[in-house]
């Protein structure tokens, strides 16, 4: 039997805009999207690092555009 | 009693099991073995004369019944069937059955050990059972059962069984031995314990809880009699995984043979290594794999444990502190029916026995030392051991990491805020405060120094400096430092940048200039608010508006509020963490979360108009904002505290002056406010004292209760990412709490606190784990740090389903707490300084709190230490240099478990800084070497040059110097008596003894006893030399120097003075044929002196029992004998018992007489020999011969020197033969007596004193100890110091 890595994580954005990671091996919570594949830590966060840029919520956004 | 001199044959002998047993029964406490009780229901269709006729058969078919044990000189017993005993069957009625049965009781050396029961009524008749636990367990039973209800049905049943050989010591049981002990002695396996109550003791209290599943509950069939151990222990291991956070981990599993004729009942210990994130399926693999491989390698029990309890230190649950019984009943025939619950022997701090039912359900019982653990957590265990075999069972798929072990509600109970259903004000904060400039502008908002501003004054300064703000393109999400120093001014900067829509940073000007250059630079700072003392510390190049206050830069502007629409998700100020390692992170915070919280912490406050707060909280961290937003925002005022720090005379001073009644204080200046107030006698009329920043250790907490007065107080909890302080907890002055540190208490608005473990599972009360906070008052994250913001604030997926909003987010403290039973947090210190050695888990933090509750200690620092490989806890304190090192351990070993007492403890003058003023943990020096007290004076004079090269000899501590403490530099028990020996054989004319080595502990000054030729003499040591109660004098056991009684003297009550005798073996000459009363006439002498007429206690361990026996003879018409302790006092053994004839193989004995002779003439210790055999009679040297003939080893010729074998082994034969001329003498007096475990579990000979005195009582057991430690034993020290103060009625 194969048991789900908890080695794996994936990055997740809810509908705010705010970005977290989450163990792969875990049901996503209600609220927040999987972004892409499993990774290591590590590279979850790389990958945060690189697409949040924006760290305003959608709301505030939509207020001073 | 009968006594029986000649061998009997094998099969007669007892097994260890069983003559542990019988050593208990001597010694009057059978626990934690019981009668064992049979109870069988049987249906009216057999009449009573069915029911005798059949259990008369089962009597005659079971040689149980007629099994009588008969005791041999030197006090062992052998098995023996006598047909002519069998018992016979009485019938009760059916009311006085259940008392009947219960009452049975057996005495071993005289009557039957066995009772059968009928008791009849028109329901239907009751058979009952009762069997001393030497004959009998679970299996013996079964099989009284089953023949039972053959003679009644004349059915057959399956209960055949062969008796169980008794094990014999051979080269495979070595080997399965060093296999055993390599496992009980690898650290990463953990034996694993449950969560116990703060200073929990083990005592002798058990508690009892029950809890039944059914069979369907339990998965659609229940569980079966093949599969119910592995399933049951699998689910064990499960829950003390999750429990302990500890995937390799042991506890102990019992054994019983269903069907035996014979005690058969054992346990082994269970080794489990589990994988969190495999299914139950595949743990119940790896268990059963588990399982029978430690059967493969069957070993007694006793063997283990006596082997593992010869080191000092030892788990006192060698085989494990969680013991696991699973047992089923087998089928009866229809109309009978057995009601007695399982009864194995109560091992372990929790015993656990899970009983199959036929039906295939089951029942869990629990049987715990209730001092040790909280009922309600025995109750929660059993409950969530059902949970995740049912879970297990009937979700297979499901990891067993997340079987929940709490339910919805009880998570929805736990995480739960302050209960508060006011509707928050959605404006920001610095609305909420202007309003009252409109609604009460002339009353006093601010206080600092010799100024006071109006809430209207406030604001309209405010204003003119926001609209110029504004002016200067101020607007949402931009940063404006306010670097100005805390006070008026600060506060009006602040609430300016706020009305201008900016986000505050506040930058305190004093801070270090690195720190405070990369705050500004970091977050792309628009605007900085300041003077122009200050402009020098500003960063070179500084991209942004510089304004100084002392220009007036609002002179000019309107005073009306500006209209800035404020965002919700705006943010209102970024605070920077004062992080220990790498450069500050800014947090940045939102509006909306913000007033939020600040108007729901002003409902936990109870704060009003008439508040007036006075924060001492820094403005570098954001408590210290609350602290006047908070009472600004409800219209109250805020007195801020200018210039350098205040004394707590200014403070307390300060409070008084401006009619406050909050203040809100640092922990760290918490304890000296408290100190000043009680010096002084003036705490100030206050209504709420709040404090935070770091853990509130008991003590503090009581002072700052008892002596600041106020009726409320507040420990506020909160990372800065959390904003402010989401927890708190809120008591009335006076509350007790449990736990090294005050309890952070709950979450405070719209938010919940978790506790969790690594796979995101909200842990059980009690159990460890990491804080979590979520909800809505958690910050937006760290400015330009989106990758760590990701990793700290993470999808909260609790929220959803405990009436939270989807996408919320936890924020991971990186604190570690656990619930406690009143729902509260306690915290127990950072995840990052948790250590974990020899497979425990140990926070630093509770170790530091009962370091700090010692008198004298200022500071106190615990962290694991790796020198050279070696791991190992070492304490660090800061206190005066009369503060011994060994007395801290002593109270640390009095107060904590033995596995968070550190290896050493260093006393420091101060902490090591490097240039930050930070603590350097890499100047902090190796134990070993007395910091503060090792001179390293060097020798003076022949005399002290040869003494030193003894005691460095000895001792081996390079550093040590002729006026250093012999004793604290590491001179322990066996080191002194070596060292004495070795001065004696200088300087035999003054015949030093351990005495003048406590009086006189230096080189130095033993040099200066032999210069003058001036040895004590004395046969007596102040152990403790101060106090009112009753002296308590200890009598030496064989060949100890008195220090080993230092652990004992530390746990008493700090009055009671006690007394230390020398062993007389170490002092006298060796002198033959000395008898009892001569030994102990120089001790009957100093009591006498001492005490006549007064009242007094004694105590004697091993041989100093008789000492003490023989000493209260002589004395008890001059003193009055409040109670003598007897501690593990054995009688004369077989070996030299008088009357044991020994026995030899045709030429054996001519052969060791050879033996002697030839050792006798190799041996330097010749004359003594010689002397001692010529004192024997003719019985006792035959025994001589059969007890050299015994011995493994070779017969030593190391001697005379103290602490020789061959000097121990003639001192024990000289002993004997001094007690074989003793006979102990009945006397009145009250004795309390204590037994080790392993004593008992060898089977030895001790003392049952009720045989002496009627008043005393049946022993103490102390478990997992030996004769050698019980002495330095904490369950021991805690049972005797109770005793004592029974005995003196205090």
């Amino acid at each position: 039997m194969t048991h789900p890595d908890p080695e794996l994580w994936i990055c997740v954005k809810n509908t705010e805009d705010r970005w977290s990671v989450w163990p792969a091996a875990l049901p996503v919570p209600a609220g927040w999207q999987a972004q892409g594949a499993p990774e290591c830590h590590a590279d979850c966060l790389a990958r945060v690092e690189q697409n949040w840029r924006d760290p305003r919520p959608a709301a505030l956004k939509e207020a001073m555009a | 009693m009968t006594t029986d001199t000649t061998l009997p044959h094998t099969h007669d002998a007892l097994s260890h099991a069983e003559a542990q047993i019988c050593a208990h029964d001597q010694v009057g406490q059978l626990a934690p073995f019981v009668i064992q009780r049979l109870r069988l229901a049987i249906d009216p269709r057999w009449s009573v004369a069915d029911i005798c006729r059949a259990a008369t058969e089962m009597i005659a078919n079971n040689p149980v019944f007629a099994t009588r044990l008969v005791r041999q000189a030197g006090g062992a017993f052998r098995r023996k069937e006598i047909a002519s005993h069998k018992i016979a069957v009485s019938e009760v009625p059916i009311e006085e059955f259940e008392t009947t049965l219960t009452n049975a009781r057996f005495s071993l050396d005289s009557g039957p050990l066995a009772a059968v029961y009928v008791g009849s009524g028109e329901t239907g008749s009751l058979l009952g059972v009762a069997l001393h636990p030497v004959l009998a367990d679970q299996g013996v039973l079964n099989q009284i059962a089953a023949r039972f209800a053959q003679a009644l049905t004349q059915e057959s049943t399956s209960s055949e069984d062969l008796p169980k050989p008794i094990p014999v010591s051979t080269e495979a049981e070595r080997k399965r031995l060093e296999h055993w002990r390599k496992l009980l002695q690898d650290p990463e396996i953990l034996n694993v314990r449950l969560p116990q109550r703060y200073n929990g003791k083990e005592g002798t209290f058990r508690g009892h809880t029950q809890l039944s599943i059914d069979a369907e509950t339990l998965s659609p069939f229940g569980i079966d009699a093949t599969t119910a151990e592995t399933s049951i222990a699998t689910a064990l291991g499960i829950v003390l995984m999750r429990y302990s956070g500890q995937s390799r981990l042991r506890f102990a599993l019992g054994e019983t043979r269903p069907f035996s004729q014979r005690r058969s009942e054992d346990l082994l210990p269970l080794c489990l290594a589990l994988t969190p994130y495999a299914s139950f399926p595949s743990a119940l693999r790896h268990t059963a794999g588990a399982i029978s491989e430690a059967r493969a390698r069957p070993l007694s029990s006793a063997q283990l444990v006596q082997d593992m309890l010869r080191r000092d230190g030892a788990d006192r649950h060698v085989m494990g502190a969680v013991t696991l019984h699973v047992v089923g009943y087998q089928s009866l025939p229809e109309g009978l029916r057995r009601l007695d619950p399982p009864q194995p022997a109560t091992q372990g701090e929790c015993l656990l026995i899970a009983q199959r039912h036929q039906d295939g359900g089951l029942t869990l019982h629990a049987n715990y030392a209730r001092d040790l653990f909280e009922p309600a957590l025995i109750e929660r265990l059993l409950t969530h051991l059902a949970r995740v075999l049912c879970t297990g069972l009937k979700e297979p798929e499901l990891p067993v990491a997340r079987i929940p072990l709490l339910m919805e509600d009880e998570l929805d109970h736990l995480s739960a805020p302050y209960a508060d259903d006011a509707e928050n004000d959605p404006r920001p904060v610095h609305d909420l405060i202007a309003e009252h400039a409109r609604l009460t502008p002339e009353k006093t908002a601010l206080i600092s120094d010799s100024e006071s501003w109006s809430h209207d004054r406030l604001n309209r300064s405010a204003n003119q400096l926001a609209h110029h703000l504004i002016a200067r393109g101020v607007r949402a999400e931009m940063p404006v430092a306010i670097m100005v120093e805390r006070g008026i001014d600060a506060v009006m900067a602040i609430l300016a940048a706020l009305k201008a829509g900016g986000a505050y940073i506040p930058v305190e000007p004093d801070h270090p200039e690195s720190r405070n250059h990369h705050i500004l630079t970091d977050a792309g700072v628009a605007v900085v608010v300041t003077r122009r003392r200050y402009l020098n510390r500003l960063p070179q190049g500084i991209a942004a508006h510089v304004l100084c206050l002392d220009d007036e830069p609002g002179a000019d502007q309107p005073e009306y509020n500006p209209e800035v629409p404020i965002h919700r998700d705006q943010i209102a100020y970024i605070m920077y963490t004062s992080g220990s390692t790498g450069k500050p992170k800014g947090v940045a915070v939102e509006h909306g979360p913000l007033s939020d919280h600040l108007q729901d912490t002003a409902r936990v406050y109870e704060m009003s108009a008439e508040s007036r707060e006075l924060p001492f909280l820094p403005f570098s961290s954001d408590g210290g904002h609350e602290r006047w937003m908070n009472p600004l925002m409800m219209g109250g005022s805020a007195v801020i505290p200018h210039g350098p720090l205040w004394t707590p005379e200014q403070t307390l001073a300060a409070m008084r002056t401006h009619g406050c009644n909050n203040a809100s204080i640092p922990t760290t200046y918490l304890q000296q406010l408290a100190e000043w107030a009680r010096e002084t006698g003036e705490a100030p009329d206050m209504r709420l004292f709040s404090f935070g920043g770091e853990g509130l250790a008991q003590s503090t907490f009581e002072l700052l209760s008892d002596e600041l007065r106020a009726p409320l107080l507040i420990n506020g909890y909160g990372p800065t990412e959390t904003i402010m302080t989401p927890m708190v907890w809120k008591v009335r002055a006076g509350t007790k709490f449990e736990g090294a540190y005050a309890p952070l208490g709950r979450a405070v608005g719209h938010r919940r606190a978790y506790v969790l473990d690594a796979n995101m599972m909200p842990c059980p009360i009690g159990v460890v784990g990491e804080i979590h906070l979520g909800g809505e008052g958690v910050a937006r994250g760290y400015v330009n740090r989106p990758g760590t913001t990701a990793e700290r604030f993470i999808p909260d997926p609790f929220a959803p389903d405990l009436d939270g909003r989807e996408a919320a987010r936890l924020y991971k403290s990186g604190d570690l707490g656990r619930w406690r039973e009143d729902g509260t947090i306690e915290f127990l210190g950072r995840v990052d300084l948790q250590v974990k050695l020899n497979g425990y888990r140990i926070e630093p933090g509770e170790i530091e709190a009962a370091l700090l509750d010692q008198t004298d200690v200022s500071e106190a620092l615990v962290l694991l230490r790796e020198d050279d490989g070696h791991k190992r806890l070492v304490g660090y304190v800061v206190a005066p240099p009369q503060v011994q090192e060994e007395d801290l351990m002593r109270a640390l070993e009095a107060r904590l478990p033995r596995h968070m007492i550190p290896a050493a403890i260093v006393v420091l003058d101060r902490m090591p800084t490097n240039a930050n003023a930070k603590l350097d943990r890499t100047a902090l020096p190796l134990p070993g070497t007395r910091q503060n007290a090792t001179k390293n004076v060097a020798p003076d004079g022949e005399t002290e040059t040869v003494m030193f090269r003894i005691w460095r000899t000895q001792i081996g501590n390079s550093a040590l110097g002729v006026t250093d403490d012999f004793f604290a530099c590491g001179g322990k028990s066996l080191i002194a008596l070596k060292v004495i020996a070795e001065m004696r054989k200088h300087w035999p004319a003054t015949p030093l003894t351990i005495a003048d080595l406590f009086d006189a502990p230096t080189v130095r000054q033993l040099a200066a006893r032999i210069a003058t030729g001036r040895s004590t003499g004395r046969q007596a040591i102040a152990l403790r030399g101060t106090g009112h109660r009753p002296m308590l004098y200890c009598f030496p056991g064989l060949l100890v120097s008195t220090r080993e009684y230092m652990r004992l003297t530390a746990a008493l009550d700090a009055d009671q003075p006690v007394t230390g005798f020398l062993c007389h073996s170490l002092n006298e000459e060796k002198r033959l044929n000395v008898s009892v009363p001569e030994v102990v006439a120089d001790y009957v002498d100093h009591i006498r002196r001492e005490s006549k007429g007064h009242p007094c206690a004694f105590l004697g361990w091993s041989w100093g029992g008789l000492l003490a026996w023989e000493a209260a003879r002589q004395l008890h018409d001059d003193v009055d004998i409040q109670m003598v302790g007897m501690v593990d006092v054995c009688d004369l053994g077989r070996d030299f018992a008088p009357g044991a004839v020994p026995e030899f193989a045709p030429g054996e004995r001519e052969q060791l007489e050879v033996d002697l002779r030839r050792w006798l003439a190799q041996t330097r210790m010749r004359p003594q020999w010689d002397a001692l055999i010529d004192a024997m009679d003719e019985l006792c040297y035959a025994q001589f011969l059969r007890f050299i003939g015994n011995e493994a080893d070779p017969l030593p010729v190391d001697g005379p020197e103290v602490s020789s074998r061959e000097h121990t082994f003639w001192v024990l034969i000289d002993n004997a033969l001094v007690f074989r001329r003793y006979q102990v003498s009945r006397l009145d007096v009250p004795v309390r007596s204590y037994s080790a475990g392993d004593s008992l579990s060898r089977g030895l000979n001790l003392v049952d004193w009720r045989r002496y005195s009627p008043r005393a009582s049946a022993a103490t057991v102390v478990p997992g100890t030996n004769h050698l430690h019980i002495i330095g034993d904490q369950m021991f020290h805690a049972q005797f110091r109770t005793d004592l103060d029974q005995a003196y009625d205090v």
